[in-house]
């Protein structure tokens, strides 16, 4: 709505003071660290290719976690509770389409004998 | 909310009306609704990554991932866009301690890195271009194209905004309406480093192996 | 990178030609005819009335939440009837039609509609039955409801949610102009890929399919997180999660469906979009494409929408039985549960839409399980509406009835659902009428409850009730138009009969078919019964003037406000005390709705931007269906200008003195005296 509602500052709220600089440096470097790490093993072919994806999708998931409190400050306070519940419901959504998708569609190129569809 | 003494009481003693209340806390309202809108797009790219699950292997005899994906490149472009958010980090704690000039010239900084990385965005798409590997060749490269310059015109649109914020910021200071936005853009920009990771992962690591 | 299309293009108009005016089709002539008499009789009696004014200010510009939920609903009562008109012209050529020595008329072989004019009309249909016309209406009632049962004075965003209403508009705009200027998709509503690609429906009908879709749709997604916030964050002091009225919850969960889901209906659009327009090969079949990637993400969104409609109407029922029974709503905790579990479940579910694609058995019994499991929450549901009414003093009033009617239409809906759910018996009846005979007794679920809810919430907003008499013939004629036309549907679905026939083989299935019509016969007086409703209802509406509690035995926050309510809800914020305040009050005596003193109040300004927003989003469908550039180009940027200009404006609220509030209480307060029953309306049954 308008500005006549706040009565206080804006820059004292709490939105604004979760900020913290040590915070987003250590999210700098360490997501950075990750992607570099799975850069690494990816381009000197470490490990056969199925442990390698396993390998590079762990370190982004750790990696987008440390996003998550690291920059979003995603936890369980006052001023973030709502945010993160948003998330966690949606969450299970992304894995479910795209683990869903992904699965039905696996065997289907062999089960409906399309080999013809430019594979 | 107030205290009871505001509130229009019944006989008994009840508070049945509330005249202090002062309705709702407007910023962490409005970047709630922006907090939503967020991740109904991180719904876009799941559903992207989704169709690309599919597609991947539909090459239609053209290129294949390993063809075209540079991993090193696309690493750099991971330094850019994440020392880009670092800068937006630095410059909402700039807002933290008031600073205008720390607000804008830290924005400044996270603009001129995102720009630096949609150009090499768009230097490898122009040179895949110019191979050939356009996304009308086969379905791979159709849900390659699409899902990577989605993450690109994510960026884009959040240079502009930012543009408009350093406006906003030294017309009108920090007022409620302009910090709300402030804060609406910095999830706006981290949830890039987000999806970065993502298509960093999926397109250009598990591309390469 | 543009595809090359066959047939004209300039630069200047694009695809768009004189020739593209279908003025051979006597039956668009004779629509045209009526949208033009329509329109200028319209025009005329606003002009005539000296009513812009008047209509610029307190509608076109308006934020206020009760208003934008009127005009979506007015909305979707007019795209109801155009979907109606579709499906009384489906009905009749199916009749026509049916054997090879039908008759032809109007050029078609058999019947009166050639095949590429009833493809069209099919899907014509479900498009706007499911986004243009049942959606509109429950936003609506959400719109209206919504910030009153959570004690707010309005959205979380109100301009935002006129920028909702005007998408939507504008989608609905869009598709009747498809009437009168080039063609609608005949790919149906789901979009059959790969049908829908360029070379196979070169034409601009499913651009306007597409483009009305993501218009309305990017509309109904604002919508959402505005009714998410606003539960979130702008519920009344003492209003707990555990005293939510159940209408809130569903419209929660509802909202949360329709945040996460229509991104996915975004998407599978703009890749199909991309095929037309770029040569991509998402959907294709040649190159790699793979057209049931298409229908895999359209039914992503697809049964995730149908419990998006489905949710609220839930809550709506919810609302009405407690009133009409007397009675608080039995088992709370297990109707928010259920509504909860329901819109979970509902991810996980759609592949039964095409259980015949070829997927591994693993994979159909998990979505065949996961489908029928919805029956839990469901069932649960029906026996709390149940006992609710169980040795009740149930009072038939119009919304009850409507909300009965749901019930039993929830039950052989839910039962033929869950038959569907079963690979084997899917297998022989998918595509067959069977089916559209199941979503369709769901969808009149939900249309039914609709009804009831805008019989309930009518007099909160316009002070007075529907006429009785009128309201009780619309229903039953209305049920039994539902079963002349379902019943039949139901048995030819076994019979064989296959969906979206524009010529029926079997001469056999005849007297099923005219059956049907005059189900819709059965219908058209429901219709007329309706309009009469309406009508008598405005004529005697001093007679019928309510007071704040219209029907005497209601339980939540929205009836402690003013009928009608006043644009600023309430005159002061209202602490909540327990589940069903408003019952509560009344039962420990706490009916005087005056406050000790007012305070003043501040309110949202009106603004045009969301029309003209709402504009520039119908010239840019228009740009991209006609594959005009300049003005694709033009809109969009002109879509970024105004909310670049929006942002930097900094006036946009206003208070209301506490002196005024209080005046026009005491004002309303007058007015209420007058009415029978006084400000807290009366019991419509007379008990001694
Ligand atoms: C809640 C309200 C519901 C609505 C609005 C609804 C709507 C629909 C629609 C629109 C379709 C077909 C669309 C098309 O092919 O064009 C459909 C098909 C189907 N529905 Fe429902 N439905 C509802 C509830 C249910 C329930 C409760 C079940 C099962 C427990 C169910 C099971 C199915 C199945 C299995 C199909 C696929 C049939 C086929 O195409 O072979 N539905 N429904
Ligand atoms: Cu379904």
């Amino acid at each position: 709505m308008s500005d006549s509602h706040d009565h206080e500052n804006p820059v004292q709220h709490p939105e604004v003071q979760l900020a913290s600089r040590a915070g987003y440096v250590a999210g700098f470097i360490l997501t950075l660290g990750l992607m570099f790490t799975s850069l690494e093993l990816v381009t000197h072919h470490v490990w056969a290719p199925f442990k390698l994806m396993v390998a590079t999708s762990a370190a982004a998931l750790v990696a987008v976690i440390l996003q998550s409190y690291l920059l979003f400050r995603l936890d369980l306070s006052k001023a973030q509770r709502w945010n993160t519940f948003a998330l966690i419901i949606m969450i299970p959504l992304f894995v479910l389409i795209i683990a869903l998708t992904w699965w039905m569609f696996q065997s289907l190129g062999a089960r409906t004998m399309i080999h013809g569809m430019g594979m | 909310m107030s205290t009871q003494n505001t509130r229009t009481q019944s006989s008994a003693g009840v508070a049945l009306w509330d005249e202090g209340h002062h309705g709702h806390d407007v910023i962490s309202t409005r970047t709630f609704g922006f907090w939503l809108y967020m991740l109904s797009d991180a719904m876009i790219f799941a559903t992207l990554f989704a169709a690309y699950a599919v597609l991947a292997s539909h090459t239609a005899g053209g290129p294949a991932a390993q063809d075209i994906v540079h991993p090193w490149y696309a690493f750099g472009e991971t330094v850019l866009v994440f020392s880009s958010v670092l800068a937006f980090g630095f410059s909402v704690t700039a807002l933290k301690a008031a600073s205008r000039g720390g607000v804008i010239g830290w924005m400044a900084v996270a603009l001129l890195l995102g720009a630096g990385f949609l150009g090499m965005e768009i230097h490898e798409f122009a040179g895949l271009a110019m191979q050939g590997i356009v996304p009308a060749r086969s379905a791979f490269l159709s849900s390659y194209w699409v899902l990577v310059l989605t993450h690109g015109l994510h960026m884009a649109f959040g240079l502009i905004w930012m543009l408009v914020m350093m406006y906003q910021v030294a017309r009108y200071g920090f007022s409620t309406d302009v910090v709300a936005r402030l804060l609406s853009l910095k999830y706006f920009w981290f949830f890039q480093a987000v999806m970065w990771v993502c298509v960093f992962t999926v397109i250009y690591l598990h591309g390469a192996i | 990178m543009l595809v090359h299309l066959q047939g004209p293009w300039s630069p200047l108009w694009g695809r768009l030609s004189l020739s593209e005016v279908p003025y051979h089709n006597m039956i668009v002539v004779g629509a045209f005819a009526f949208a033009i008499v329509l329109g200028a009789a319209i025009v005329g009696a606003v002009t005539y009335a000296g009513k812009w004014g008047y209509l610029w200010r307190e509608w076109l510009t308006t934020v206020d939440h009760k208003k934008i939920g009127v005009m979506y609903i007015l909305l979707g009562l007019v795209m109801l009837f155009r979907g109606f008109v579709d499906a009384l012209m489906m009905r009749t050529q199916q009749m026509m039609a049916a054997g090879p020595h039908a008759a032809g008329f109007l050029g078609a072989l058999h019947g009166y509609l050639p095949p590429s004019h009833f493809d069209q009309i099919y899907s014509a249909h479900g498009t706007i039955m499911i986004i243009l016309a049942v959606t509109p209406i429950l936003v609506g009632l959400m719109n209206i409801v919504v910030p009153l049962q959570v004690g707010a004075r309005d959205m979380a965003y109100p301009y935002l949610n006129a920028v909702g209403l005007w998408l939507t508009a504008m989608a609905a705009a869009l598709v009747m102009l498809s009437l009168f200027l080039g063609d609608f998709s005949h790919a149906g509503w789901v979009g059959l890929a790969p049908l829908t690609e360029l070379p196979y429906s070169p034409n601009v009908g499913v651009d306007y399919w597409m483009w009305a879709i993501q218009i309305s749709s990017v509309g109904t997604t604002l919508g959402s997180i505005n009714l998410i916030a606003t539960i979130v964050k702008m519920r009344a002091p003492g209003m707990t999660w555990g005293r939510l009225p159940i209408f809130t919850w569903t419209s929660l969960s509802t909202n949360i469906i329709a945040l996460s889901s229509f991104p996915v209906l975004a998407v599978a659009l703009f890749l199909l979009s991309f095929d037309r327009y770029l040569g991509t090969h998402f959907f294709t079949p040649g190159l790699g494409g793979d057209l049931m990637l298409y229908t895999n993400l359209f039914w992503i969104w697809g049964h995730p929408e149908v419990y998006f409609v489905v949710l609220p109407a839930f809550g709506i029922i919810s609302e009405i039985v407690p009133t009409f029974s007397e009675k608080p709503l039995f088992g709370y905790i297990t109707m928010v549960i259920a509504s909860m579990a329901i819109a979970g479940v509902s991810w996980s579910v759609w592949l039964h839409h095409f259980f015949t694609m070829g997927e591994g058995p693993a994979v159909s019994l998990y979505f065949s399980v996961a489908t029928m499991l919805v029956g839990i929450p469901t069932g649960v549901k029906v026996f709390n509406w149940a006992f609710t009414m169980y040795r009740a003093r149930i009072r038939y009033d119009v919304p009850m009835l409507w909300a009965i009617g749901a019930l039993a239409l929830l039950l052989t809906g839910g039962l033929t659902g869950m038959m569907l759910a079963i690979p084997a018996i899917n297998y022989t009846v998918h595509n067959s009428v069977f089916v559209v005979a199941h979503f369709h007794n769901m969808f009149l679920l939900i249309a039914f409850a609709a009804m009831g809810g805008i019989n309930y919430w009518w007099p909160k907003v316009f002070g007075y009730k529907l006429d009785e008499k009128t309201g009780r013939l619309v229903f039953w004629y209305w049920v039994a138009g539902t079963i002349v036309v379902f019943v039949p549907m139901y048995t030819l679905g076994f019979m064989g009969m296959t969906r979206r026939l524009d010529y029926v083989a079997h001469p056999s299935w005849l007297p099923l078919l005219q059956l049907e019509e005059a189900g819709i016969a059965l219908y058209c007086l429901a219709l007329y019964y309706q309009l009469k409703q309406i009508y008598v209802s405005i004529r005697d509406r001093a007679a019928n003037r309510v007071g704040a509690d219209a029907w005497g035995t209601s339980r939540s926050l929205e009836w402690m406000t003013l009928s009608p309510v006043p644009f600023y809800n309430f005159a002061v914020t209202p602490v909540v005390h327990a589940r069903d305040e408003w019952a509560w009050r009344r039962e420990h005596g706490y009916t005087n709705l005056r406050p000790s003193r007012y305070v003043d109040i501040h309110m949202p300004r009106n603004t045009a931007v969301p029309l003209v927003i709402g504009a520039l989003s119908f010239a840019l469908g228009f740009g991209l269906i006609w594959r005009i550039w300049w003005l694709t180009a033009l809109s969009l940027v002109g879509i970024v200008v105004a909310m670049i200009i929006r942002a930097g404006d900094t006036d946009t609220g206003y208070v209301i003195a506490a002196a005024d509030v209080e005046r026009m209480e005491k004002q309303a307060d007058l007015r209420a005296q007058t009415v029978p029953g006084g400000r807290t309306g009366q019991p419509i049954r007379a008990v001694p």
